[in-house]
């Protein structure tokens, strides 16, 4: 569901000049020797969007797969903010509950 | 209700038939066996009853021990099932018939498990004295977080607790430093949270909180190489641990594992840990996962309607691609759509419709559409004008695109006129042009169409067409420079090709060509017999070329020239000249001998290199000999050349013997296209059934072995082999090898001359085409599971010199009219 625009983190209205500058730093944080799927993916994204004409025809023509995978990925990767107190200590009592349910089984 | 009553009835009917006698009425070692049995055989339920029921009768230290025991593992069990409130009765139980000293570890793990965590506490603190103090030790980590959960207010103004609790108690000493470090945590207070940590004792039951507190702060500031390393410490009984450590793994930032995650394998447990810890709502994050639950069963209608709640987790642009990819698979969540992200725009309603059906593969009804976003395009959102302009050119080369690939009925393969179609896709193509008209591939494209239909105006046409717009595309130019060179136009012919070496003077197809075009007009002066013009080109060729087999072949041709022309010592140092620089003597006699006899050179001036060529090729018969000399007879053949000399002759001699050589699959294959050339079809269907043995899976051997087998007629075809044709067909589509699709196509075409089978794109069902012509034949002669190569025939010359009485008999029965070739 992530857009190449997404995956290059960037914005819909970038340049040309702007497309390709993400996409050299992402190939740098990312290189494919050691994170070969990641790169994949980022070269994929860029070929989509790296020239007026391959964005026009991204946009007519391309069809997300609805994969309910990619929503799981990118709900786990938002940061929104840091957990609240009460939240953390409610999830830790709860997994001490949850734990001990199955005690003499463990 | 009644469901159940009925259960309860039927298990008390059961337990009445397996004890005949009641338990009450049971002589006690009768009852004593019984109950020992229900406990090994983890009927807990029944030995609890037993045992109380004996020791009702007789105080014995062994049952009462067995009872607790009993008690024990039935709380155990209903626990597991989530029965709490059962587990309490069981616990009041053992309160009532034993003391609770009997096992206090016991007692508070399950008043903790049953959700009763101040009595946990009061249990503890009221246990914790120096009789139980080692066996309550494990307690202390279980209680901490419990402790931390709960407020002050909760925990020291509820009478019962503040009583019992021990202030001295590390448990209760430490609570406030680590509640502040938490608190200090999810405040962003890191420093704070650092020098709170310091103050946490090692030996303290909080700490745990020390690595689980730094691994947060090293989360939260986005290195989670170190957060991973402190998570990792934990000890694996502690309940923190099973809180992150999976949950870092997961969101591992520079983990490739992370991208291949799995909805269904992930426990929704950590999900929630991780989604947590990003700071998402526990509640937001069951509807989450509700949501995606739904999508992956594939209730979409459902889970467009959680859309709305889901949006404050994923980006809404995210969430509007996800249900737009929903609506491509099914457009009746149209109206679902609208209810959650509003109206779409006509052009974006045409957009999905037409994906919707190309992913049905009906590109008929798909192209219907395309052509309503073409006219509602004024409709859609795009920057500016000119991307407008390059959506709709996009658009005109969809269409075209998917009239190559339209299924067609099985009626509809049997026309003679081809051109409807190629008229709709150039039309289509040249719209396309008025809106980009820099789009290269299209000018290809036209150009190829316009070849295949053999219309060499158009072609020229929209060569130039292309030539205007790209002066420097050296593909365009080659085919411009052929094109001219066809029509023998050959000043223009080398002019393109000139311009391409300015720019790119070491173009090998450009120098080929131009080499090709002087030998050409040298040939032609030769005719005339103006040596001296003669002379002109193959100096200019020569030129072309310094050194090298090619240099060599131009040099043998100049220097026969020269014979011709009665320079028999120039041309014969000529030609030696050339066949040093040819690199190989074989081929170089071999190219003498043809060349001799095309330009007519009376065979006495050039005896010398026949002799010379028989003999070498008497004496061996190797690969590379082989190769060599159809470097050289390949070009000639499609001069029409071969068949009128003796040089066929020799070739093919030459390629009996070679038979047994050892080849690789391209060797086979070019002597197959070789002999196929010159017809040659028993040799043919030799070399390919060689071929067929040898690589099973080239596909291309089974067009020459046919070819061959049926000497290039095939309107004798039999049922099973065009049956292995069609077979072959699928399997090279499958294999993406489109070549050998399209050479074995043409042998189908040839069998049904009126019929046109599209390349690409849907293949007509051979099956009902078959039906067609053989009636039930196919039914009888094959099996269900064809293989394509399972009838390969050693030395099977019948089926084209067979008298065809079975296949008209056939024809008969099935009252087909037998016009002699099929229709």
């Amino acid at each position: 569901m992530r857009s190449p625009f997404d995956i290059l983190e960037i914005p819909e209205s970038s340049s040309d000049a702007q497309i390709k500058s993400a996409y050299l730093n992402m190939i740098h944080q990312y290189p494919p020797d050691r994170y070969p799927e990641i790169f994949k993916e980022i070269k994929g994204a860029y070929e989509k969007v790296s020239t007026r004409r391959n964005r026009v025809s991204h946009r007519l023509f391309h069809v997300h797969e609805p994969d309910v995978n990619e929503l799981l990925y990118i709900a786990l990767k938002t940061k929104k903010k840091r957990i609240s107190e009460n939240t953390l200590l409610k999830l830790i009592s709860d997994t001490v509950v949850e734990r001990l349910k199955g005690y003499e089984n463990k | 209700m009644a469901r159940k009553k009925h259960k309860k009835a039927k298990k008390r009917l059961k337990y009445k038939s397996r004890e005949s006698v009641s338990p009450d009425k049971m002589p006690v070692d009768v009852l004593a066996q019984k109950a020992m049995e229900y406990l090994n055989e983890n009927k807990f339920r029944d030995a609890i009853s037993h045992f109380k029921i004996l020791l009702k009768r007789e105080d014995n230290s062994e049952w009462r021990d067995c009872l607790f025991e009993a008690y024990k593992k039935r709380s155990d069990e209903l626990l597991k099932k989530g029965m709490t409130k059962d587990v309490l009765v069981i616990l009041d139980h053992i309160e009532s018939t034993f003391t609770l000293e009997r096992d206090p570890v016991f007692f508070i793990k399950a008043l903790i498990a049953a959700g009763e965590t101040k009595k946990a506490i009061q249990a503890f603190f009221s246990f914790n004295n120096d009789r139980y103090k080692e066996s309550l030790k494990e307690l202390e980590s279980i209680l901490a977080p419990l402790l931390l959960s709960l407020d002050d207010e909760t925990l020291l103004s509820d009478s019962g607790v503040t009583k019992e609790i021990d202030n001295n108690n590390p448990l209760i000493v430490y609570r406030d430093i680590v509640s502040d470090a938490i608190k200090a945590v999810t405040d962003g207070r890191d420093d704070a949270c650092e020098s709170l940590i310091r103050k946490i004792p090692f030996k303290s039951p909080y700490r745990d909180y020390r690595l689980f507190l730094k691994g947060l702060i090293s989360y939260y500031n986005n290195n989670i190489a170190e957060a991973s390393i402190s998570f990792k410490k934990l000890p694996q009984s502690s309940a923190l641990k099973a809180l992150v450590d999976n949950a870092v793994m997961i969101i591992n930032d520079n983990s490739e594992h992370t991208r291949m995650l799995q909805f269904s394998s992930i426990p929704h447990a950590d999900i929630t840990y991780i989604m947590a810890l990003n700071g998402h709502d526990i509640k937001l994050i069951k509807d989450f996962l509700i949501f995606l639950k739904a999508i992956s069963k594939g209730n979409n209608k459902y889970s467009l309607s959680l859309f709305k709640r889901v949006f404050s987790i994923i980006d809404i642009d995210i969430m509007k691609r996800f249900a737009v990819a929903l609506l491509v698979n099914d457009i009746s969540l149209k109206n679902a759509y609208h209810s959650v992200f509003g109206p779409i725009s006509s052009f974006e309603e045409n957009r999905i419709m037409a994906l919707q059906y190309e992913c049905k593969y009906k590109f008929g009804e798909a192209n219907n559409y395309w052509q309503k976003c073409i006219s509602t395009s004024d409709d859609s959102s795009f920057e500016d004008e000119d991307e407008r302009k390059l959506a709709i050119a996009f658009l005109y080369r969809r269409i075209a695109s998917n009239l190559g690939k339209m299924e067609r009925d099985y009626d509809e393969f049997w026309y003679d006129d081809d051109d409807d179609d190629y008229d709709d896709i150039t039309e289509h193509l040249e719209l396309s042009l008025k809106y980009d008209p820099y789009h290269i591939e299209t000018y290809n494209r036209l150009i190829n169409l316009n070849k295949e239909m053999k219309d060499k105006k158009e072609t020229i046409k929209w060569t130039e067409k292309l030539l205007e717009k790209f002066p420097d595309d050296i593909p365009a130019l080659l085919e411009a420079s052929s094109m001219a060179y066809e029509r023998r136009a050959f000043k223009k012919a080398i002019d393109y090709l000139d311009h391409i070496l300015e720019f790119d003077p070491i173009n090998r197809e450009a120098r080929d060509k131009k080499i090709d075009i002087h030998i050409t007009k040298a040939r032609k002066h030769i005719k005339e017999k103006k040596f001296h013009l003669s002379r002109k080109e193959f100096a200019a060729a020569v030129t072309l070329e310094r050194v090298g087999e090619r240099n060599g072949s131009v040099r043998i041709k100049w220097g026969l020239m020269e014979i011709l022309a009665g320079e028999t010592e120039k041309g014969k140092e000529m030609i030696k000249e050339g066949i040093e620089s040819a690199g190989s003597s074989l081929s170089a006699l071999f190219l003498i001998n043809i060349e001799a006899k095309r330009m007519g050179i009376s065979q006495l001036l050039y005896k010398e290199y026949t002799t010379e060529l028989e003999k070498y090729l008497k004496s061996k018969v190797e690969r590379d000999g082989v190769l060599e000399l159809l470097k050289i007879a390949i070009p000639y053949v499609d001069i029409d050349y071969v068949g009128k000399n003796i040089d066929k002759k020799t070739t093919i001699e030459y390629l009996k013997r070679a038979i047994k050589c050892s080849f690789n699959e391209a060797d086979i294959l070019t002597i197959c296209l070789y002999l196929d050339k010159v017809k040659e079809y028993k040799q043919l269907k030799e070399f390919a059934n060689k071929g067929m043995t040898l690589y099973r899976e080239s596909n291309m051997f089974l067009y020459y072995y046919i070819w061959g087998k049926y000497k290039g007629a095939l309107f004798n075809l039999s049922p099973s082999d065009s049956k292995r044709i069609a077979s072959a067909i699928e399997d090279s589509k499958k294999r993406g090898d489109l070549k050998t699709a399209g050479m074995l196509i043409s042998l189908l075409e040839k069998l049904l001359p009126n019929m046109r089978i599209p390349f690409s794109g849907a293949m007509p069902k051979f099956e009902k085409i078959f039906q067609h012509i053989f009636g039930d034949v196919l039914d009888d002669e094959d099996d269900d599971h064809f293989d394509p190569f399972g009838e390969i025939d050693e030395d099977d010359d019948s089926s084209n010199n067979r008298d065809d009485s079975s296949s008209k008999s056939r024809r008969q029965k099935k009252d087909i009219p037998y016009t002699g070739r099929l229709f």
